[in-house]
């Protein structure tokens, strides 16, 4: 089985002065979280999907998933005060479907509502080979590395280094017992699956991903996103 | 839902966007199958008028495709089935007021409504992953019967479009001219549907041997009986000389159909028709009947046989270079008869 896990708890802290997070906003008078969601409804590869969003939301989102008939949303739990917390209650919330350790995980943003079908897919057929994948875009800026924020430290070869995006896809039973290793050893605080992974001795692969598929972080991601729409909806006169 | 969609902005160019898909009380399908048909080559290679590609572009190319339905809140379709891409739409709330009164006479039909819209000439065409619509621009299709077969319904319910202009109780000796694409498909259509007998003419002997049921031969050496039924699939630069000499071989008040396009006019034998009495008929697009139509012969086996030497590849779209790949092996494609596949 795979199921998808979406997670929708963050606060947008980084949107300005929008009333609501992120993934709540409104594009095409539809939130960017039930945009997302719908890709993975269609997706034939996803047989089930849990989304994880502050608690306040969560009867907003149920109502959301009868009102769009997103009817592969088996369940909608509370987030955590982080992401690691977040999803390990989406994977407690995934628990109770009576989940087999082989079955597959894809954990995405909310706020990437421009992931393609062919990531998703490339993703779980990755993920059945090697178990854990990460999806990555090349970096094509240099990174550059400060201490201090005045002056470089390093510059590392861009050649040897990626950008994360998300669909972060594992076996259940790979990303369960490197979430409850990092509880047993107090670590709450980890911003990303794949270092948690690791940290429990097993190796994260490669997919490609894509330009599309940015996360809208601040007012400008939403911008170029509503710009992106705008440009696709020019039509013959 | 955001979907990715490719447009044709310039000639030669293809772009990559991205769209809100409103599916909202439509049905909702995802593309399985796609080809490119020479309307969509000539809006790629800019070879119309500037004046009609300024108004064009930028524009989703394709209309031959199937799909598999995903959502239907209409209930008319089941998630799963497989469905057959209508690309021409009629607003039907126009016809009380509207002067063309004979797009009720079922031989004509109302594909050739002046106010119709048609997926990748008036209106975006099917170049996307998903696709929303109202449940009558879809024909389900036998599961059984191979998407790469299912895609080249379009064209065949154009050639039964055509068919249904021919009188079938007068038509004794029918000619059919062409050895391209369209040409094989009004040959499978009068072969495998109407089960009648045909003369093909055409120059290149490869093309002309696909014509396996058909008597085949050259304008120049054939030297049979007139015929009284003459169907033209040329098209292009050679449709002149084409009807030139179907008029030359018709019997008295034979019937013409012509469905090759030609962007400069045709000088044709006026003298011979009028001496003649002859009919032209010009055909193009096809009804939701034709579709239907062609969907429950594609249930034949002999029928998807004789079609899958047409399926040259199926390319899986994993970026927009697979799409500008499959418009240059089509277009370069001078020699075999059949298109280059796309899915998704």
């Amino acid at each position: 089985m795979n199921i998808a896990l979406i997670l929708a708890a963050g606060t947008g802290s980084r949107m300005g002065n929008a009333d609501k997070p992120k993934q709540f906003l409104n594009v095409y008078n539809k939130p960017l979280l039930v945009h997302t969601v719908e890709i993975f409804e269609v997706n034939d590869d996803i047989e089930q999907i849990v989304i994880v969003t502050n608690k306040e939301y969560i009867d907003q989102v149920k109502v959301w998933c009868k009102q769009y008939d997103l009817t592969k949303v088996k369940n909608v739990v509370a987030g955590g005060d982080s992401r690691q917390i977040s999803v390990y209650n989406g994977l407690k919330g995934i628990e109770v479907s009576k989940v087999k350790d082989d079955d597959i995980i894809v954990i995405h943003d909310a706020a990437r509502p421009l992931v393609s079908q062919a990531i998703i897919k490339n993703n779980i057929e990755a993920c059945k080979l090697y178990g854990a994948v990460d999806t990555v875009m090349p970096a094509s800026d240099t990174i550059i590395r400060s201490i201090d924020k005045r002056v470089i430290k390093e510059i590392q070869n861009r050649s040897e280094l990626f950008q994360g995006q998300t669909p972060q896809t594992f076996k259940f039973g790979i990303i369960k017992k490197a979430h409850e290793e990092a509880k047993k050893n107090n670590d709450t605080n980890t911003t990303d699956d794949c270092k948690l992974v690791i940290k429990s001795g097993v190796s994260v692969y490669l997919v490609q991903g894509s330009r599309l598929n940015f996360k809208i972080t601040t007012f400008d991601d939403l911008m170029i996103l509503k710009a992106l729409l705008k440009i696709g909806k020019s039509e013959v006169l | 839902m955001f979907v990715v969609t490719y447009k044709v902005t310039a000639p030669g160019v293809l772009e990559e966007f991205v769209e809100n898909l409103d599916a909202e009380n439509k049905v909702l399908v995802s593309v399985d199958r796609m080809a490119i048909c020479k309307a969509d080559i000539r809006y790629f290679l800019g070879t119309r008028d500037k004046y009609i590609l300024d108004h064009k572009y930028p524009l989703t190319p394709i209309h031959e495709a199937v799909g598999t339905v995903v959502k239907d809140p209409t209930h008319t379709f089941k998630v799963g089935d497989k469905v057959i891409l209508i690309p021409n739409s009629i607003d039907e709330s126009l016809c009380p007021t509207c002067p063309n009164r004979r797009c009720f006479e079922s031989e004509l039909g109302n594909n050739y409504c002046p106010y119709a819209t048609f997926r990748s000439s008036n209106a975006d065409g099917f170049l996307k992953n998903f696709y929303a619509c109202d449940p009558t621009l879809l024909v389900k299709y036998d599961s059984k019967v191979s998407p790469d077969i299912a895609v080249y319904s379009e064209l065949l319910s154009v050639a039964q479009a055509a068919c249904r202009r021919i009188n079938f109780a007068k038509a004794k000796n029918i000619a059919l001219f062409g050895d391209g694409i369209m040409a094989y498909v009004v040959y499978l259509v009068l072969t495998y549907i109407y089960h009648v007998e045909i003369t093909v003419f055409g120059i290149s002997q490869d093309k002309l041997a696909m014509f396996k049921n058909a008597t085949t031969t050259t304008y120049t050496a054939y030297n049979g009986p007139l015929f009284d039924t003459l169907i033209e699939c040329v098209g292009g630069q050679f449709s002149e000389n084409a009807i030139n000499q179907m008029i030359d071989i018709s019997q008295v008040g034979a019937d013409l159909i012509l469905m090759g396009v030609s962007e400069s006019g045709a000088n044709i034998n006026t003298r011979k028709i009028l001496e003649k009495g002859l009919s032209l008929k010009g055909v193009t697009r096809s009804t939701r009947e034709d579709f239907e139509k062609i969907s429950k012969a594609l249930e034949n086996e002999s029928l998807q046989k004789a079609i899958q030497p047409m399926v040259l590849s199926v390319t899986k779209i994993k970026s927009i270079n697979d799409i500008y790949h499959c418009y240059e092996e089509d277009i370069n494609n001078k020699t075999i008869i059949g298109k280059n596949i796309m899915s998704f």
